[in-house]
């Protein structure tokens, strides 16, 4: 084999392997001449010797048997965590605190949750709190609803067929809505309270006039009404004779009122009000009430002198049909 | 848990703290570690190695914070038996100064008497490193220790 020659450094760095008897023949003849050589290489391998010594001297020290025990002894983190947790290591004034807040946290479940347990099945409370506040908006059906007054409903039945017109449905729809109103819960009814906004002309004109003769002008205003386009709005027929006058219950185009007006001042003059009404006309139409009454010369006639408002609001001429009554089921008849 | 790997354990951190009660706190941690790892473990192999391994994982804990308060243990005096002649002064400078893996090496090499090899797996380096740390942290001690070796006369 060939033979090594290794550098000063070299032999340094395989000093402890030299020592500890760890190198190859070749290495270790390699640093037995560098030994021989270099005094730094001597003095390193002194270092070492010492050191190797004093680690030697230092194996002396050992572990007594008290200590091995005590080590094998040592709990384990796990067993000191639980030994710390045992209920008997705490204060006793903790112990009466933990013990006070178990009873109080007992004590109010107790309260809050046996009654539900008694309950049972009943959670329907929950749900018609939950339908309390599912208001929806007010529909044309609630408008109508609320538009009707509740005295008038029990003439909603007997509708004349006559008057029914086939175009017309809206009518069936609001008496629908009308019986199944009690079928929902009670607090459906509560937009009602909020009107939808009305739509056409919600008021009515009543009119009087005096003239001589009764007779001979009522077929003549008749005429006059019907030529405009004008139709009866109640059951009677336009001039129904009364005790003391005649009554037109009617309604027009509104673009022939001008013409109307100007034909009855032809016969009288005749006063005009207009007065708000719960009865809504559509657009376009307007409704008169008007009364002509005998002229007397000696001057004792004067307005409602034979009652027209009486045979309006069902007073002394109940006998004649209102004009609410008669319509508050069929509005399109106006 | 075999005797000897408990003083092996116990030794190693009296070596490198010279605290009898730290000593005893770490070795205390370490070999439960060494037990949780031995049943994890699925060859029967040496356990030098993980011996290795868990007290370089407790020492690398205890030496961050080496103020700990280390009252908890009531301590025997004769727990390490010490040589009245030996002087610790040599081995508590170089533990002081030096880089810790060159007396690391040093503690489990030459005073455990632990291989290279076991070394080395342990601490996941190649038995070359091992071997270089031993011989200069030797080196290194002998240059500390006086001449008449760290005996009293």
């Amino acid at each position: 084999m060939r033979k090594r020659n290794l550098s000063e450094f070299m032999c340094i760095e395989m000093l402890y392997d030299y020592k500890s008897g760890k190198l190859d023949p070749l290495r270790h003849q390699a640093v037995e001449e560098g030994l021989q050589s270099s005094p730094r290489v001597r003095e390193e391998l002194k270092k070492l010797s010492i050191g190797i010594s004093y680690c030697d001297k230092l194996k002396n020290i050992s572990v007594s048997e008290p200590l091995v025990d005590l080590i094998l002894d040592q709990p384990k983190p796990t067993e000191k965590v639980f030994s710390k947790l045992k209920w008997n290591s705490f204060p006793q004034p903790v112990r009466w605190a933990l013990e006070a807040v178990v009873v109080a946290v007992a004590i109010a479940l107790f309260v809050t949750q046996i009654p539900n347990l008694f309950k049972g099945e009943q959670t329907e409370p929950d749900s018609m709190l939950v339908k309390k506040f599912d208001i929806k908006p007010p529909g044309p059906e609630m408008v109508a609803e609320t538009e009707i007054p509740p005295l008038l409903k029990p003439s909603i039945e007997p509708i004349n067929p006559e008057r029914i017109k086939p175009a017309d449905t809206k009518p069936t729809e609001v008496a629908a809505v009308a019986t199944q109103t009690p079928a929902a819960t009670p607090v459906v009814t509560v937009p009602a309270a909020k009107p939808a906004p009305k739509k056409g002309n919600a008021y009515v004109y009543r009119m009087t006039m005096y003239v001589e003769d009764v007779d001979t002008v009522t077929p003549e205003i008749a005429a006059l009404i019907s030529g405009l386009g004008g139709e009866k709005a109640g059951e009677v027929e336009l001039g129904w004779r009364r005790k003391g006058g005649s009554y037109f219950h009617f309604s027009v185009p509104q673009n022939n009122s001008g013409t109307l007006q100007d034909g009855l001042k032809k016969y009288a003059p005749f006063n005009i009000i207009k007065s708000s009404h719960p009865r809504i006309m559509p657009e376009g139409i307007e409704r008169y009430i008007l009364w002509v009454e005998k002229k007397n010369i000696g001057g004792a006639a004067g307005p409602g002198s034979s009652g027209m408002e009486d045979s309006e609001e069902g007073g002394e001429g109940s006998a004649v049909p209102a004009e609410d009554s008669s319509q508050g089921a069929t509005p399109e008849n106006n | 848990m075999k005797e000897a790997q408990i003083r092996s354990v116990a030794l190693f951190f009296f070596y490198t703290f010279l605290d009898k009660s730290l000593a005893l706190k770490a070795s205390v941690e370490a070999l439960g570690l060494y037990d949780k790892r031995l049943k994890r473990r699925e060859t029967h192999g040496p356990t030098e190695p993980l011996l290795v391994y868990s007290t370089y994982k407790v020492w690398k804990k205890y030496s961050k914070k080496r103020n700990i308060k280390t009252t908890d243990f009531d301590l025997l005096a004769e727990g390490w038996i010490i040589p009245p002649t030996l002087k610790l002064e040599p081995w508590r400078e170089f533990v002081k100064d030096i880089d810790p893996q060159l007396y690391l090496a040093v503690i489990w090499s030459q005073l455990l008497n632990f291989s290279d090899k076991d070394i080395s797996e342990g601490l996941g380096v190649t038995e070359g490193s091992i071997r270089y740390r031993v011989g200069k942290g030797l080196k290194i001690l002998g240059e500390i220790v006086p001449p008449g070796g760290g005996f009293d006369a």
